[in-house]
């Protein structure tokens, strides 16, 4: 669906975006993590049709996005930096964006007014920051676009909202077959949400992968080995890391935590157990396996 | 996925306009609630406010009532603020509607809604026209049936109007357009209000401190009067507030009045001029919005709350606004403190200083603080040598303006202000003629002729070598002025105006005044004719006789007369102009009224000098046996006052517009009340007697003498002429029961000392005199003077 290709975005001296290459595909939730002034921002108002590419190309279904009327159509973005129109209720933004938006669904949008806890005819600038943000999705949903831009969409909602908000995505997803392009910092707020992820990094995305595979693609291994073992002893192991305390082995390793499990018991183990990584740490692990430094990466 | 294309652009717009004006509905109460107190309730309050029924039941005209306006639609406060709330909304819409390019959170949903940039910004445009214009239409409708309700149906100031709402209409859109075009070039609202109010008041200013310049330091230049109000076309601010000047081109009632007089026509022409600009403004606007809306399509939403400093713009504002405030401050504080002798050298400093200044201010303002002054003060400093460079074109001549002086062969025709020794009445153009309510006759003055068109080639030559020798040239020590216009071949014109020209070069011009071209256009003997001549009369110089001659001549003889007096200033020498001698033995006064069709050229009255060198004049009053009994007797003279000045070069004498030589001019036989005279002398006396004189009785500095042998002395030395720097006493002798008469010059150097003596005493207090003498001299009236140059 988006396809960007060696994207260019400078503000002045400083490039945001440098040659940036991505291919997003339709119906997904793709999360796009890095560090802040990465460019992640910048990358979803280039796909909004805000700003103008200084270079390369973005194209959403073959067609360029800015002052693209059809494709932007299709396209809602919820910016982080949330803006209403002044003195205006929920009601006011909704007919705002329904002479807009001309897949505005009343009937989603009185629904989405059911679920989320806002009074729609209040003034939005009488909300708090959590409940202007679900006022942003709200209205984004009940636009129902085929691509859905949330940068830092989860900033400022309670666990519970959070996890109504996943729903809904999903909801929509799996009945229209919208995408959604997810930015955050944060990567535990789109480990459980995102099938795709992507990790910016000054202007460039260092690489991308189904979660699945990032999951499973790594382990981590626990094992007990009383007489000690010798480094020679893990070399049918594909290691990334490996700690000693003493006894035991902490070990990451590329693989099946069944199949590194059953090699070290060969070995002569007392216990070996498989732990599932976090996303965060298989970021930092993927990170260094392409030789960057995870101390340079802050999130 | 699905995708719609089907979606209607004009349902969008409709969508989106409706939208805003919703929710700007404040605006357009607030502007309607102030629209309507301030212009029809106003206009309402003064036609049918019971303060006019003075006039007691008598038909109540339009003029009676205080209304401006071509349409009369205003009244004074009406006027005001009706320009204000049409020239503040529309800046105040645009930089509101446009508010949210200059946010980066508003742009973030603004941009990436499917909205094209120019249908939003047509949609503001759309929306904030409607906001300001139909209030504005309501309120001229109310007035329009006030105005037909009060005084009848008039359909052209309903068209006047209808023309001003128009432009008042099109000058808010010019505005609205402006700023639009500056909230698309900057990034923030505060800058775009800067930037819009440098765009529109930038060129007015600039026009005008050229005209300012030019005036300063340009030798010769003239200022083009309608070039200079046309400057204010050049601002859609300016526009309509100057139209209220131009009401007097119709009667009231939108029946236009004649072309035929000078202030009229020139209102024509900028009512003309200003109803073309406002065609032009329409269009520039419409098409300064077309390119808003393309550079809006490429505008970076990124410039949002980012000030603007680099660029075309920035750069000509800062440019523009360091010029003119280097002008200004270079004009007044040098006008005002001169540090240094040359005036010239206290501009380009002191435009150094205002100059570095303003850009120094301008650059803080732009970016907030004074961070980058020093890294951009180079470029001040080019901006500043610009504006240097600026004055010092017109401080050493304009790139030969002042040297330019056109050759003879290109030279068509002169217009010249020199208008010679005649200094009887101003020929001017009547209009045709009008019997007033009590029967007697009126005509219109259309034009004054001050200045006279020369053709011949030696006049030509003339005025052009004067040209010559005076281009470039300045002066400060004098007081003769010159004003020439060359028509040339090649249909253009060359205006130059200089003053200050020392009488030797002034007296090249001499020969042209005894050129025929020049009589015929100065001389009322040569354009009156004897039918239209109503009476004559006869003075001795002194004023000691005075009385009608001729009540039974025929319109023949009075031609016979005019024809002799037409000769004798034909026979006129160049010597006569340079050196008379003979002094007049008699004037005579002629009293004409224009024909029932008007008149091109004409004098209502005439005054010519009889001496021994007008032959003609003198053989037929001696004719007629009109010389005789023309002495004074001057045992009837019993006082005799005189004001003396101790005239430098700087203080000539001046009758009239004439320059080098002064004749007979038209105070020469005022009448003054006798009863007047007395009550003067007795007042001066009695101030002598108390010893208060020295502060002048009436204002004046006079010396005053009954003493028979002042009389006599002052009588016998009494001329018609004096030269240039010769001091001289102004006299006035008053005889028993008659009119006061005229006043004669009297050298003072021909005087016996003590009578000198005393009346320089007496006027002793007129030396310092903060007026100068040319002033004392003309409000007193010089009468009958000729002063010869040098």
């Amino acid at each position: 669906m988006i396809q960007a290709t060696g994207l260019v975005k400078c503000f002045g001296d400083f490039t945001a975006l440098s040659e940036l290459t991505t291919q997003i595909q339709k119906g997904s939730i793709y999360g796009l993590v890095g560090s802040n002034g990465s460019g992640k921002s910048t990358f979803l108002r280039l796909i909004a049709g805000v700003y103008i590419p200084d270079g390369g190309t973005l194209q959403i279904d073959g067609q360029a996005v800015y002052e693209n009327i059809a494709v932007k159509q299709r396209i809602f973005f919820v910016a982080d930096d949330l803006y209403f129109l002044p003195q205006s209720s929920m009601n006011d933004m909704a007919g705002f964006y329904r002479g807009i938006y001309h897949n505005f669904s009343d009937e989603r949008y009185q629904k989405l007014c059911d679920i989320f806890p806002l009074d729609p005819k209040k003034k939005i600038t009488t909300f708090s920051k959590g409940m202007k943000r679900q006022a942003a999705l709200l209205l984004g949903l009940a636009c129902q676009p085929d691509l859905l831009l949330l940068d830092e969409a989860f900033d400022g909602l309670d666990p519970v909202m959070r996890g109504a908000v996943r729903k809904l995505l999903s909801d929509e997803i799996a009945s229209r077959e919208m995408t959604v392009l997810i930015t955050s910092h944060n990567l535990r707020e789109l480990e459980d949400l995102c099938d795709h992820v992507g990790l910016l990094h000054k202007g460039r995305i260092l690489f991308e992968r189904e979660i699945d595979e990032l999951k499973l693609g790594f382990c981590k291994v626990h094992a007990a080995f009383p007489e000690g073992i010798g480094d020679e002893m893990l070399s049918g192991l594909d290691l990334m890391q490996v700690s000693r305390n003493g006894s035991l082995l902490n070990l990451i390793v590329r693989g099946r935590s069944a199949d590194a499990s059953e090699y070290l018991l060969s070995k002569g183990a007392v216990f070996a157990e498989g732990v599932p990584l976090t996303l965060e740490e298989v970021f930092v692990h993927e990170m260094e396996a392409v030789g960057y430094d995870y101390n340079n990466i802050i999130f | 996925m699905t995708t719609t294309t089907s979606f209607s652009n004009q349902g969008q717009f409709v969508g989106l306009y409706k939208s805003t004006l919703r929710r700007n509905f404040g605006y357009f109460g607030l502007i309607s609630a102030l629209l309507l107190v301030f212009y029809p309730l106003q206009y309402a309050m003064e036609v049918f406010g019971y303060h006019r029924d003075w006039l007691g039941g008598a038909p109540i005209l339009i003029e009676d009532y205080s209304l401006l306006g071509l349409g009369r639609n205003f009244t004074p406060t009406s006027a005001f603020f009706y320009t204000a709330i049409l020239l503040i909304v529309p800046l105040v819409l645009a930089l509101h509607l446009n508010s949210y390019m200059h946010s980066k959170k508003a742009s973030d949903v603004y941009h990436a809604v499917p909205v094209s940039r120019g249908t939003l910004l047509t949609v503001n445009m759309a929306a904030a026209m409607t906001i300001l214009a139909v209030p504005v239409v309501v309120s001229n409708l109310l007035v329009a049936v006030f105005q037909v309700c009060k005084f009848g149906f008039f359909p052209a100031l309903l068209g006047y109007q209808l023309l001003d709402m128009v432009g008042w209409l099109i000058c808010a859109f010019a505005i609205y357009a402006v700023a639009t075009f500056a909230c698309v070039l900057v990034g923030t609202v505060f800058d775009s209000f800067v930037y819009t109010m440098i765009m529109l008041g930038i060129v007015p200013l600039l026009g005008l401190l050229c005209f300012m310049m030019e005036m300063l330091f340009l030798c010769g230049f003239v200022p083009n009067e309608r070039a200079m109000l046309n400057l204010l076309n050049l601002s859609p601010m300016l526009l309509m507030p100057t139209r209220f000047a131009l009401h007097s081109i119709h009667d009231g009632y939108g029946n236009l009045l004649p072309k035929d007089s000078d202030p009229i026509f020139f209102q024509f022409q900028m009512f003309s001029d200003s109803n073309l600009a406002m065609v032009c403004w329409l269009f520039l606007s419409a098409a300064l919005f077309v390119l808003t809306v393309r550079l809006y399509r490429r505008r970076s939403s990124e410039k949002a709350e980012i000030t603007t400093t680099q660029g075309a713009l920035p750069t000509f504002v800062k440019l523009a606004v360091t010029l003119c405030a280097g002008l200004v401050i270079g004009t007044i504080f040098s006008q005002a403190t001169v540090f240094i002798q040359s005036e010239n050298a206290s501009f380009l400093i002191w435009a150094a200083i205002g100059g570095i200044l303003t850009y120094v201010i301008l650059e803080a303002v732009f970016n907030r603080g004074f961070k980058t002054v020093l890294r951009s003060l180079p470029l001040g400093v080019g901006m500043t040598v610009f504006t240097l460079a600026f004055s010092a074109i017109f401080m050493t001549g304009g790139l030969g303006y002042e040297k330019r002086v056109p050759n003879i062969s290109d030279i068509e025709s002169v217009e010249i202000n020199y208008t010679g020794t005649y200094g009887g009445d101003m020929p001017q153009k009547f209009g045709e003629e009008q019997i007033l309510p009590d029967g007697t006759s009126n005509w219109k003055t259309l034009a004054y002729y001050r200045t006279v068109e020369l053709r011949e080639p030696q006049n030509i030559q003339a005025v052009q070598a004067l040209h010559q020798a005076v281009a470039g040239q300045k002066y400060d020590d004098y007081w003769h002025s010159l004003s020439l216009t060359y028509r040339l071949k090649n249909g253009k014109t060359l205006s130059r105006s200089y003053s200050g020209i020392p009488s030797e070069e002034i007296e090249r011009l001499l020969p042209i005044e005894i050129s025929g071209e020049f009589l015929a256009q100065t001389n009322p003997a040569y354009f009156v004719k004897g039918q239209q001549v109503t009476s004559w009369e006869l003075q001795d110089p002194f004023g000691f006789r005075h009385e009608e001659i001729g009540e039974d001549w025929t319109a023949e003889e009075s031609q016979e007369l005019l024809d002799a007096i037409a000769a004798d200033a034909a026979s006129m020498t160049l010597e006569d102009l340079k050196n008379p001698q003979s002094e007049p033995v008699a004037i005579l006064n002629c009293f004409a009224n224009p024909p029932k069709e008007g008149s091109e050229r004409f004098c209502r009255w005439g005054i010519f000098p009889v001496t021994d060198r007008t032959t003609h004049t003198y053989a037929f009053l001696a004719k007629k046996n009109l010389l005789e009994g023309l002495e004074v007797d001057w045992d009837d003279c019993y006082a005799v006052t005189a004001e003396v000045f101790d005239r430098g070069r700087s203080n000539h004498i001046f009758v009239n517009d004439s320059i080098v030589l002064s004749s007979l001019s038209g105070h020469m036989f005022r009448v003054e009340d006798l009863e007047y005279v007395t009550e003067r002398i007795n007042e001066l006396r009695f101030a002598d007697n108390l010893g208060e004189r020295e502060d002048g009785v009436y204002g004046e500095y006079l010396f005053l003498s009954e003493d028979a042998s002042d009389i006599r002395t002052l009588s016998e030395h009494a001329s018609f002429y004096c030269r240039e720097e010769e001091p001289v006493a102004i006299v006035s002798f008053y005889f028993k029961g008659r009119e006061n008469g005229k006043k004669v010059l009297v050298p003072l150097a021909n005087l016996p000392a003590s009578l000198q003596e005393r009346m320089t005493a007496y006027c002793a207090n007129s030396y310092g005199y903060s007026y100068s003498d040319y002033e004392t001299v003309t409000s007193t009236g010089m009468e009958g003077a000729v002063v010869i140059a040098g």
